[in-house]
């Protein structure tokens, strides 16, 4: 098995491992290795989105909603990687963190670190290129429209997700 | 888990939910998060294990050959039938046994997926690689003989009859209620021949319609197999500790008080060469349930395979073995004849539910019991008979989820109800009204239970402007690309299982903070932060802390199980646990909890203000809270704190442990505590005072008990009522069922938290648009039971699917002040499917009649 020197930054803190399998998946690798287990697995083929991290390709370049399950390790060689685990600073939470928890946003709360982490991605996203009020709603289906949840109906993630956007200045036009 | 101090909302409400701070952050709390290391005293290290599980149950199995995995892929260690059987390892019997945990070689599966193997590896990657090289040959590593056709003629007892009769001058001269269950088909007693005397009377009137001047219709409806595809496949960790004679469990269960017994169980004929003396299990938070971690077997392979190894084991589900070996909805076959006279009333009901219960009995004859109980729906049926079976098939394990019969059910009345209406020309919704249960009627049992508010959802719905609207709306679809249709439903679902146990211990400390333990734990639908709340009513602030799933501390209350009654023994009780399910947090665990704090009140704080306040007389009826203080006229309030602290000092009562019991009502009984006697709606009482470590057993005196007999059969249920009011778009060319608009109405009596109770309402019309329109594996050959299924297969419902902002929720007040708390995650869903097939039907003119309708069909059924 091909094995790899793994050098990225997670969440602002720089990890290195050598001889990692190239191909292992990155799900796999910050829960069994790192025991990072703020990501979660559900389908493991890149349909249901639970696994999402947010990935730039170099610091403070775009982020982007990255399925972590079937995302081996070597294609973040190098990248900046944010899990639900680097959200918080300093003991405060995120926006998206406070807005999901006084939305009730989540139930049983296992769809809630990729729901996270992909609105994270379309914040700066919405940062980087504000868009008209009216196109708030599109840009929050375009960007955890695919995210599977069972228990919500989704109604209180977008409500949060449009109540963050709505009270950050910059994001929208 | 850990206390988050801003989760609070003030006394008796939530800002967010208890465990919201643990979820939005990513902590370890769901089983899957759990490595032997992070679990204190376990040993580091572990073996990971792979269940290996049969993809056909077809013909004979005969054993394994992994040779053709790669030699770096090879289990260290595999456990079959044959060790099982070398080390006499059992069944559990609240396991509901009749079949193997592991396949024998010579035998056919029993049921699709079955286990045949545990594969030990040393580390997750390679039971991951080896999993996956399994699965690229579906049959590989197995060894088959001979087809073997399957026997259809099996079933799971008990069946269940519902057979009522009402005269014409309304007299009710046979129901289940009336004289108790009977079973037709099982013997030619008195009441049996009886009972099949109505059965052959209704069907000869419902065989010749005509004759009383009745319009009868007789169809079959379908509904199909459905994953409760919570988010996360089943995990757990576990550990024999040798040294102990301790056999730990962590998983996230919605049983963990059956699983920890039942774990316990199956060594019972090996207790004493494997020196397991206890299970110590850890209900670890489950990433949704919906009924399919109830009785789940994995924790006895996580049992199992801890006593195979001299390490920890970890057992991690993907969803392809999730979807091969979770417990699924049953799907259902219902025959039904209906009748109406010439003014629109519902005269007869004869209906043949048929649950496809799979290879392995689990709940199914409880859930065709609950089918047959909610088999008449919203309406008064003066001749009803129902019957209701859960065939013994070899399909993958179905059992207790959401809905639990009543979807399968009420799809059938519902959708039989609007054919009638179309075969009689009237409105649907009022043929609906003119046969409607009134609050409190008596439903198909013969048990006045009937739920308030079905005539207000459905006058509320016929004044909507969907309805109102409907036909010129659908006028003006005509020339579109998309057909137009409205559907309404109606929905009644039993909340509570009709014997339902508490069991919780509520403690305060001396700063005043509370702490509530209870068995019951939260899948998600926010019993966690209910519970926590519920303090506020008897101790003016929420609980800071919450312990769910605990089993073993209630031990001390020393409870004897049993159905036959023993009224002069202090410590029986019914039933010990329960399950977390049937919709019970709001309605039966908060009673619990209540209880508990009234007993904290009355013989903990209370005392404690007499004390300090120096009024010895002073009674509950004396006292109120006011922002966290005790008050009472004309004396300074007392904080909660100084209270606690005083109780603590004093001795008196600073936790209480009890037991309720329900069944129709609440078991009361009178209690003395110290020299004061109090009646409380509970039967078991332990007591812990101030500076003392051990409880104090109180025995229950002059309890006011119920009839055994009414447990199961009916009369102990409380039922919630819901609707659905639902405009779909069908396209014309790509047969493709849209959801428009919809109205959802719940009538959930008082409400506890609105914000849960509304996130309730939204994820169960999500799941029963997933019902009506995308879900479906089958239950046989090719479906899940092969391990080939995940999401690119299934299709769970998305933001796109739901009707996101354009689904109203019509929330009924409560019908009077003290109104129960209804328990409505189940009766919420089950008024979905039914409407948005009616609505199919409104807008192409055509019937379906099995769920779920995909394109194909409206496609196949349009080319006629």
């Amino acid at each position: 098995m091909e094995t790899i020197n793994l050098d990225f930054a997670l969440n602002g803190k720089r990890v290195s491992r050598e001889g990692i399998p190239g191909n292992m998946m990155l799900v796999d690798f910050l829960r069994e290795e790192l025991g990072l287990t703020g990501t979660k697995f559900c389908c493991g083929i890149a349909v249901c989105r639970v696994c999402t991290v947010s990935v730039a390709r170099v610091e403070g370049a775009h982020e982007e909603a990255v399925r972590s399950c079937t995302t081996p390790v070597g294609d973040i060689n190098g990248h900046y990687v944010t899990t639900v685990e680097g959200l918080e600073g300093n003991g405060v939470l995120h926006p998206l963190q406070q807005a999901f928890l006084e939305n009730f946003s989540f139930q049983c709360g296992y769809c809630c670190p990729g729901f996270l982490m992909a609105s994270y991605a379309l914040l700066d996203s919405l940062k980087r290129q504000p868009i008209p009020a009216e196109k708030v709603d599109e840009a929050i289906e375009d960007a955890v429209g695919q995210h599977v949840c069972r228990c919500t109906g989704y109604v209180r993630y977008h409500k949060a997700i449009r109540q963050v956007i709505e009270e950050t200045p910059g994001l929208v036009t | 888990m850990a206390p988050t101090p801003s989760w609070s909302g003030g006394a008796g409400k939530a800002r967010f939910r208890i465990d919201g701070l643990d979820k939005v952050t990513g902590r370890k709390i769901y089983a899957r998060d759990f490595r032997p290391r992070d679990l204190e005293g376990w040993p580091d290290d572990e073996e990971v294990v792979l269940v290996a599980r049969t993809p056909l149950a077809d013909r004979v199995f005969q054993g394994l050959d992994l040779s053709r995995l790669p030699t770096e892929l090879t289990p260290a260690r595999v456990i079959t039938a044959a060790n099982l059987a070398a080390d006499r390892v059992g069944v559990a019997k609240t396991d509901y046994p009749d079949g193997d945990y592991l396949l024998p070689a010579g035998k056919v599966p029993d049921y699709l997926g079955q286990a045949v193997g545990l594969l030990y590896f040393n580390d997750y990657h390679t039971m991951d690689a080896a999993r996956r090289a399994i699965r690229s040959d579906m049959t590989s590593g197995l060894i088959f003989g001979d087809v073997v056709p399957p026997d259809p003629t099996r079933f799971y007892e008990p069946e269940t009859s519902i057979i009522h009769v009402v005269t014409p001058q309304g007299k009710d001269v046979f129901s289940q209620i009336g004289g108790g269950p009977v079973r037709p088909q099982q013997g030619k007693t008195k009441r049996n021949i009886e009972a099949l005397g109505w059965v052959d009377k209704i069907s000869a009137q419902l065989e010749d319609p005509q004759a009383q001047g009745w319009t009868a219709l007789s169809q079959t409806y379908e509904t199909q197999m459905v994953d409760p595809m919570f988010m996360e496949p089943e995990s757990g960790v576990a550990w024999l500790d040798r040294a102990q004679g301790t056999l730990n469990l962590l998983i996230g269960t919605q049983s963990p008080s059956y699983d920890a017994t039942a774990a316990l169980q199956i060594f019972s004929g090996t207790l004493s060469t494997l020196g397991i003396r206890r299970v110590n299990l850890i209900a670890a938070y489950p990433g949704g349930g919906f009924g399919g971690r109830d009785t789940s077997i994995l924790c006895l392979f996580l049992a199992i395979a801890a006593v195979y190894s001299e390490k920890p084991v970890r057992i991690v589900y993907d969803r392809f073995q999730q979807f091969q070996a979770g417990i699924k909805r049953h799907s259902s076959r219902c025959e039904v004849t209906m009748a109406v006279g010439d003014r629109g009333k519902i005269q007869a009901l004869r209906s043949y539910i048929y649950l496809n219960g799979g290879g392995r009995r689990n709940v199914s004859g409880y859930v065709a019991q609950v089918s047959g109980i909610n088999g008449t729906g919203a309406y008064s049926i003066p001749l009803v008979d129902i019957w209701s079976r859960a065939t013994k098939t070899r399909s993958i394990t179905s059992g207790s989820v959401r809905g639990f019969g009543a979807v399968q059910s009420q799809f059938a009345i519902e959708t039989m109800v609007d054919e009638l209406a179309a075969e009689t020309g009237r409105d649907p919704i009022e043929l609906r009204r003119i046969n409607i249960l009134s609050p409190g009627e008596i439903i198909g049992t013969g048990a006045p239970v009937a739920p308030p508010g079905l005539d207000q959802m459905c006058e509320q719905a016929a004044a909507h402007r969907l309805w109102q609207d409907r036909g010129r709306r659908q006028m003006e679809a005509a020339g579109s690309g998309e057909a137009y249709g409205v559907g309404f439903a109606l929905a009644i679902k039993n909340y509570g299982t009709g014997a339902d146990a508490a069991l919780d211990e509520v403690a305060i400390e001396p700063d005043g903070s509370i702490t509530v333990t209870t068995n019951v734990i939260d899948m998600g639908t926010g019993t966690a932060t209910t519970l926590a709340i519920s303090t506020a009513k008897h101790l003016g602030a929420n609980a800071t802390r919450i312990n769910t799933g605990f089993l073993a501390p209630f031990e001390e209350l020393r409870l004897e199980e049993g159905f036959r009654m023993q009224p002069d023994n202090p410590r029986w009780t019914p039933l010990i646990f329960e399950s977390t399910k049937a919709a019970s947090t709001s309605s039966k665990w908060v009673h619990g909890v209540e209880q508990a704090c009234a007993v904290l009140l009355a013989t903990g704080l209370l005392p404690a203000a007499r004390m300090l306040w120096g009024a010895e007389g002073l009674t509950v009826k004396d006292v109120r809270w006011e922002d966290g203080k005790l008050a009472s006229h004309g004396r300074n309030p007392i904080p909660l704190s100084v209270l606690a602290k005083a109780a603590h000092e004093q001795g008196f009562v600073v936790s209480a442990m009890i037991h309720a019991f329900y069944s129709g009502r609440w078991v009361e009984a009178d209690y003395t505590v110290g020299s004061d006697t109090f009646r409380w709606q509970i039967d078991a009482l332990a007591v812990r005072r101030g500076g003392q470590q051990d409880r104090e057993l109180i025995d229950r005196k002059n309890p006011r008990l119920y009839t055994v007999e009414s447990i199961w059969e009916g009369n102990g249920q409380s039922f919630g009522a819901s609707a659905c009011l639902a405009a779909v778009r069908v396209n014309r060319r790509t047969g493709e069922v849209g959801l428009d608009e919809a109205v959802h109405f719940i009538g959930p009596g008082t409400v506890l938290q609105q914000d849960l109770l509304e996130g309730q309402l939204d994820g169960s019309f999500a799941m029963g648009v997933g019902q009506a329109l995308l879900e479906v594996t089958p239950a046989d050959g090719g479906g899940a039971g092969d391990g080939r299924w995940n999401l690119n297969r299934y299709h769970v419902a998305l933001s796109s699917d739901v009707g996101l902002g354009k689904v109203e929720k019509v929330i009924l007040p409560p019908e009077a002040p003290d109104a129960p708390a209804r328990g409505i995650a189940e009766v919420a869903m089950i008024a979905i499917a039914p409407a948005i097939g009616n609505a199919v039907a409104h807008a192409t003119g055509i019937r379906f009649r099995k769920l779920p309708i995909l394109p194909e069909h409206v496609r196949a059924a349009w080319r006629g």
